[in-house]
C-alpha cells in the first residue's frame, strides 16, 4: 500500500467548517483525530453518519475530534444534509470542495486507473494520533462494511489503553 | 468477470515502538464509473408521420456493482434519470424504468438496479413531421456502488436516431 499509510505523518490541511471557520489538522495536533471521508449521495457513508455522530459524544472527553470531510460537494447540498443528518454538534464538518484534501489521502496503489484520486478514500476512516501520525486507515470494505466503526472504537480503545469509552 | 472493481482493503496497525505494523491490504484494480455502466440505445427501423414507437435505453452493469433505482430510497442519494432534448417532430412520453431490486445495507435496504437496467422511452411522431434521420441527444445519469464502495455520479451523453418515414 502506497503512502499515506499507518505509520506515517498525516498529510496536513486546512478546510472550511459548514457551520463557519476552518478546521486545521495541525491545530489539533495533541487530540487523537477520526478522520472521515463521505459524500451526502453515498449511501455507505450516510449509513456510517449517525455511528460517527455516536463516537464524537462518547470519545469527547478523551480528546478524540470527529471530523467529516465532505468531498467535492456544493456547500448547499453538503450543509442541508448536515442539518437533517448531523446529530451531534461535536462532529466536526468540513468541505474538500475541489477534492485535494481527499486526493492526498489516497494510497498510491489503490485504484490506479482512477485518475480523479479524490474518489479512492470515498467512505474511508483514518485514525491519527495526538502526534499527527496516521494509526489506521481503514478503506471500505466490500466484505466486511460495518457501519458501526467498530474496528475504529476498538483501535482507539486499545491505543488509548482503556477498552471502555469513557 | 476479471475486473469486478471492489475498493478492498482493511489496513490496521499497530505502530506502538515494540509492534511491528501489520497489514492486510489487498489492492484491486476497480472500474471507474464509466467502466462500471455502458449504455446501449435502440431505435425502430423507421416510423411513419402520425406514428408512434419506443426508444430503449438499456444500462448494462458490470458484475458485483449496482445503481441507485430511479427512484432512490433517500431524497439526497442520486436517481438514475434518462433525459432526453426535445427534437423536431417528435415528442417523448415518460420513461419507464424496470422493478427495483433491493440491496441490503447492513440493517436496511435501499433500492437499486443491477446487471440488466432497460429503460423505455414512448415517442409519437408529428403528423406533419418531416421525413428523414432525426438526432435526438439526452443524457444518462447514474450513481454506481460495489458492495461496499461508491463512485461519483455522472452524467453521460447519449444520441439515439429515429428515421421518420414520409407518408404514404
Amino acid at each position: 500500500m502506497g503512502a499515506p499509510q499507518p505509520g506515517d505523518p498525516a498529510p496536513d490541511f486546512e478546510l472550511p467548517r459548514t457551520e463557519g471557520g476552518t478546521f486545521s489538522l495541525e491545530e489539533a495536533r495533541g487530540s487523537w483525530v477520526v478522520l472521515h471521508f463521505t459524500a451526502s449521495w453515498c449511501p455507505f457513508c450516510d449509513a456510517e453518519v449517525e455511528h460517527l455522530s455516536s463516537m464524537a459524544e462518547d470519545y469527547a472527553d478523551r480528546d478524540v475530534r470527529v471530523v467529516l470531510v465532505d468531498v467535492k460537494e456544493a456547500h448547499e447540498v453538503w450543509q442541508a444534509y448536515v442539518a437533517e443528518h448531523v446529530e451531534s454538534e461535536r462532529l466536526v464538518s468540513t468541505e474538500d470542495t475541489d477534492g485535494v484534501v481527499a486526493a492526498q489521502y489516497a494510497p498510491a496503489q489503490f485504484q490506479p486507473s482512477f485518475e480523479d484520486r479524490s474518489q479512492v478514500v470515498l467512505a474511508a476512516t483514518v485514525l491519527i494520533d495526538p502526534s499527527g501520525t496516521i494509526r489506521l486507515f481503514l478503506l471500505a470494505d466490500s466484505r466486511r462494511f460495518d457501519p458501526t466503526l467498530a474496528a475504529v472504537r476498538a483501535e482507539l480503545d486499545r491505543m488509548m489503553g482503556d477498552e471502555t469509552p469513557g | 468477470m476479471s475486473r469486478t472493481g471492489l475498493f478492498l482493503a482493511l489496513t490496521l496497525c499497530a505502530c506502538g515502538s515494540t509492534e511491528t505494523p501489520r497489514t492486510t491490504a489487498t489492492p484491486e484494480s476497480s472500474l471507474t464509473p464509466e467502466e462500471v455502466v455502458s449504455i446501449e440505445t435502440v431505435a425502430p427501423d423507421g416510423v411513419g408521420p402520425g406514428g408512434s414507437g419506443e426508444l430503449l435505453v438499456r444500462l448494462n452493469l458490470a458484475d458485483g456493482y449496482h445503481v441507485m433505482s430511479h427512484r432512490p430510497s433517500e431524497p439526497h442519494y442520486i436517481a438514475t434519470r434518462v433525459t432526453l432534448e426535445s427534437a423536431p417532430g417528435l415528442s417523448f412520453g415518460p420513461p419507464r424504468y424496470p422493478t427495483p431490486t433491493p440491496f441490503r445495507l447492513f440493517q436496511s435496504t435501499i433500492d437499486t438496479f443491477m446487471s440488466q437496467v432497460p429503460v423505455f422511452i414512448p415517442f409519437n411522431v408529428a403528423p406533419d413531421a418531416a421525413p428523414g434521420e432525426v438526432s435526438i441527444r439526452g443524457t444518462v445519469e447514474y450513481q454506481a456502488c460495489s458492495e461496499g464502495s461508491c463512485l461519483f455520479p455522472v452524467t453521460r451523453p447519449i444520441e439515439l436516431l429515429v428515421n421518420v418515414q414520409p407518408s404514404p
